[in-house]
């Protein structure tokens, strides 16, 4: 178990820029999930520390070894792959004893040690079965038996679940995250899923470009992003371009002639910025229902959409259309066409100047 | 790549074993400019041998002859291996098995024991050693690569085409017609250009059943080779290489992979 | 024909379940009947021509003479081995070109390269032979620059030897080899590769524990097209070979050639093939063997899986 430490890592390919340089610290024992997009960078930044890419610039640490120039094989890392790369030609237990037997453990001990790991992912008695006749879930279980049995000090995984349907997923992401609770060790996590790095990370960071937006846990991650893009990614709307301000009631953005109230912000009074909502911090009541309070905001349903467990509403506030997102249940008094008071929670609004910061 | 010394020696390895392939293509073309009587060295050029080549009898009839030849044989080959290939795709396995078997029999009994089959049956049936009996020989060998190429992309095709233009109102025929056979047509003149090669090529079976008389252009450098190096056959072999790399652009232009098309058909006469 | 041909659902128009079926025996005849005639027949025709004599009366003399004689026996072997090496040897010297191939060039060269390989290819195989010939003969390009650097004398050639049959039947097997092999590497996940090496597996144990196992089929495939092929060799060793460099193919041809007696042609051809045929089976069983050892996995003590689930 070790500390990951990534110091002025940088990386082109064919001229384009996949990585600008950066500093990263992962802490040992804790899990780490790099977040973004195709094309942010963050599997080229996971197959950098594992040695299958090689950095421009920069050094990779593990523990107190430096590994920059290791090929992958002596770097002591467990790598889960997407598609788990599974060695078609093997049997379950022979895929899990191959990093023991390539580095010369005894058969007979390779044996032993995976037929414990199969029963830490759940696979007891699987030993003996092509990787084939397996569901995915299951092989990727056998992908992440294959690279813990090693004791690897790192264990790097390349969007393990993006491969598998949505209800294993869930129940994979639990497997995950008491496989970590029980070995403790440093993991490294790629996704392209926010809620799946918000539930497994400790830590998430977020790439983009290239380049680290935000290195945070998720609770700030979701609360305070660094940015608009941040924010967008974890599913923030654009609301409109606007002047910060403070009034009666404390901070707020004023955006075409519309006063919404800010939570904390750092920006000064008089800045232009960008502000986005949260559509789950929307609050919809029918007008009929009760009396406006005067924290809310008179308004018009624009749409209704309805997603089983979910609806999504678009009202108007004069020219400004917010969203909101609620229960199925407390939609059923909405209307199409319908005045409605708007509640938007605290910190259910972010605003970004134009430089990004916020 | 900065630091991967197993890459570095394998790409090293692959360009010295191209060099070598190249080795005897590249010596023929350097010498059929050399004016040497016996193909050896040092280097003086010359286009002589060109001039000799165009003034040489024996070699332009036998190229002449392996050009006819080979048309011929490419136009039936074309024919039957298409209606083959459909016909294959529909038929049961009782009759695809077997079909496909003798297909792949052809393929891989060496050319030369076949031309021994085929001179005892042509023999029986009073055929002998016939320009009739060449050409058919010739087809039976060029046809299993027609109908490799042309139902690997038969299959590789995907049944919605015809589908929709069934359900867009067209009948069998007129699908099969406008919409079918155009998406093959890559792989029909593919296939046709590989049967002209396999067959201009096929020493053995021309060796043996080629009329008295008559040489095509294999057996007529056969025969000047044993009697040694003769400097035009360098000049024609030269002529052949550009048409061969010319043949493989269009096979590319056409094909998408030229590569691709003949790892599916591992496997030449000899 | 139309009797083999599926029955077609109930409910549709007896004209309209006819007409496919005719349109397919239709469809097949001309082929079927010219691979009847023309490859059925021959084969046929080899295995029963092998068995008559000059009087064509049915006899296994044919053979008698082939197994008996020293001379052939000898011969046999030795076109067997010219065959088994030089396929082999073809294959290893692919392989690691194949390899980068696969793996270590940008798709544009790519192209160019199997272009080039494609080129020795398709070429008449008389022509290559000839560009051989042309290349290490006395005093051309080969034997020039070796006697120029003092290396040999001038007019020293392995032409006209066994060595100048077996290195042109390697260079006409190198081009399927490179190509087979690099559909052979290509077919394997990258991903899997460097699997084997986050699992701690230097190059050489990722070569023996995955690429072999995983190109071992076509490995067979490569070895029984060329070397069938090569067995059947009669052109190169009479061109290069010489005296000593004599094979079975050259036998073969003789005596198809003077026509004296075919059924003892057939009968050297039918051996030929046989005998070829056993080495390929050898090999593939070999090779299968080899595979299902190294697949097998921890000892049989946990219960088999068809108990379970």
């Amino acid at each position: 178990m070790a500390r990951v430490i990534i110091t002025g890592v940088s990386k082109t390919f064919n001229g384009s820029t996949a990585l600008h340089p950066l500093d990263l610290a992962v802490e040992d024992g804790s899990f780490c999930c790099m977040l973004g997009s195709s094309g942010s960078g963050k599997s080229t930044l996971l197959r950098i520390i594992a040695g299958l890419s090689e950095p421009d610039t920069g050094t990779v640490r593990i523990g107190d070894r430096d590994v920059t120039g290791l090929p992958p094989e002596r770097r002591r890392i467990g790598f889960v792959f997407q598609d788990y790369a599974l060695f078609p030609h093997l049997s379950v237990g022979s895929n899990v004893t191959f990093g023991l037997r390539a580095r010369h453990v005894s058969k007979r001990e390779a044996v032993v040690k995976a037929e414990r790991m199969l029963e830490l992912v759940g696979l007891t008695g699987y030993a003996h079965r092509t990787p084939k006749q397996l569901s995915g879930g299951q092989q990727q279980r056998v992908a992440l038996a294959r690279a813990l049995v090693t004791e690897p000090d790192v264990l790097l995984l390349d969007e393990p679940l993006s491969a598998l349907d949505r209800k294993i997923r869930g129940e994979m992401q639990r497997e995950l995250k008491r496989i970590h609770r029980e070995t403790g060790l440093t993991t490294i996590m790629v996704t392209h899923d926010q809620e799946e790095a918000m539930n497994l990370g400790d830590r998430v960071l977020m790439l983009s470009n290239g380049a680290v937006q935000q290195f945070d846990e998720p609770e700030r991650l979701y609360h305070a992003p660094a940015n608009e893009f941040v924010a967008g990614f974890l599913g923030a709307v654009p609301l409109g371009h606007g002047v910060v301000g403070t009034g009666a009631r404390g901070r707020f953005v004023e955006i075409a002639g519309n006063r919404f109230a800010l939570g904390d912000s750092r920006l000064p009074d008089g800045t232009e910025a960008d502000a986005v909502v949260m559509a789950e911090r929307v609050t919809l009541t029918a007008a009929t229902a009760r009396a406006r309070d005067e924290a809310e905001h008179e308004g018009v349903v624009v749409s209704l959409d309805f997603f089983g467990p979910f609806a999504r509403a678009e009202a108007r506030v004069g020219d400004v259309s917010v969203p909101a997102m609620m229960l199925s249940q407390h939609a059923t008094a909405l209307e199409g066409g319908a005045r409605v008071w708007i509640r938007i929670a605290t910190g259910g609004i972010h605003a970004f100047a134009d430089g990004a910061t916020r | 790549m900065r630091r991967n010394p197993g890459a570095f020696g394998l790409r090293t390895w692959l360009y010295v074993l191209l060099v070598v392939l190249a080795l005897p293509v590249v010596s023929m073309i350097a010498l059929s400019f050399n004016a040497s009587r016996y193909g050896t060295l040092p280097f003086r050029f010359s286009t002589h041998w060109y001039r000799v080549l165009t003034t040489d009898s024996a070699l332009l009839d036998a190229v002449r002859t392996s050009v006819t030849l080979a048309s011929e044989v490419t136009v039936i080959c074309v024919i039957v291996g298409t209606l083959l290939t459909f016909g294959l795709h529909k038929a049961s396995v009782v009759v695809a098995g077997p079909v496909n078997a003798l297909l792949l029999a052809l393929l891989t009994v060496p050319a030369l024991i076949l031309s021994a089959g085929l001179v005892s049956v042509f023999d029986w049936i009073g055929l002998g050693q016939t320009t009739l009996a060449l050409v058919l020989a010739s087809v039976v060998t060029s046809l299993p690569f027609v109908v490799l190429i042309e139902s690997g992309r038969l299959q590789g095709l995907s049944p919605d085409y015809a589908e929709a233009a069934r359900s867009l109102g067209a009948g069998p025929l007129r699908t099969f017609l406008t919409v079918t056979v155009p998406l093959m047509a890559p792989s029909i003149v593919a296939g046709g250009m590989l049967a002209f090669v396999i067959c201009f090529n096929n020493f053995a079976i021309q060796l043996f059943l080629a009329p008295i008389g008559i040489s095509t252009l294999p057996v007529q450098i056969y025969s000047m080779v044993r009697l040694g190096v003769t400097p035009d056959v360098n000049a024609l072999g030269a002529i052949i290489v550009a048409s061969t790399v010319l043949l493989i652009i269009v096979l590319n232009w056409l094909t998408g992979n030229a590569a691709r098309l003949l790892t599916n058909t591992p496997t030449r006469e000899r | 024909m139309a009797a083999t041909a599926p029955h077609r659902r109930a409910g549709r128009s007896p004209l309209r379940s006819a007409g496919p079926a005719l349109g397919r025996a239709g469809l097949l005849a001309p082929g079927l009947i010219l691979l009847v005639a023309l490859a059925f027949l021959p084969l046929v025709a080899i295995v029963i021509s092998g068995f008559l004599n000059d009087r064509s009366q049915f006899t296994a003399a044919n053979f008698a003479h082939v197994l008996t004689s020293g001379i052939y026996l000898k011969l046999l072997g030795r076109t067997l081995a010219v065959a088994f090496l030089t396929t082999a040897v073809a294959i290893a010297l692919a392989w690691p070109a194949a390899l980068a191939l696969a793996r270590h060039t940008s798709p544009g060269s790519r192209t160019v390269i199997l272009g080039l390989v494609i080129i020795p290819y398709i070429t008449s195989q008389l022509l290559l032979i000839y560009g051989f010939l042309s290349l290490i003969q006395a005093g051309g390009p080969v034997s020039f620059v070796l006697s120029h650097l003092h290396l040999v004398d001038a007019h020293a050639s392995i032409l006209y030897t066994p060595w100048a049959n077996i290195l042109m039947l390697i260079y006409e097997n190198l081009p399927a080899a490179i190509l087979i092999m690099y559909s052979a590497s290509e077919s394997i996940d990258a991903s899997v590769l460097e699997a084997a090496r986050t699992l701690g597996a230097r190059p050489w144990y990722v070569f023996l524990r995955v690429v072999w196992p995983l190109s071992s089929a076509m490995v067979v495939v490569n070895f029984t097209l060329n070397f069938v092929q090569t067995v059947g060799a009669f052109a190169e060793p009479a061109i290069l070979g010489g005296p000593n460099g004599q094979m079975l193919g050259i036998a073969i041809q003789a005596q198809l050639s003077t026509g004296a007696s075919q059924g003892f042609a057939v009968a050297l051809s039918l051996v030929l093939l046989v005998a070829s045929l056993v080495v390929v089976g050898a090999v593939a069983l070999l090779v299968s063997w080899m595979r299902r050892a190294q697949a097998g996995g921890t000892p049989r003590r946990i219960v088999t899986p068809a108990t379970e689930v």
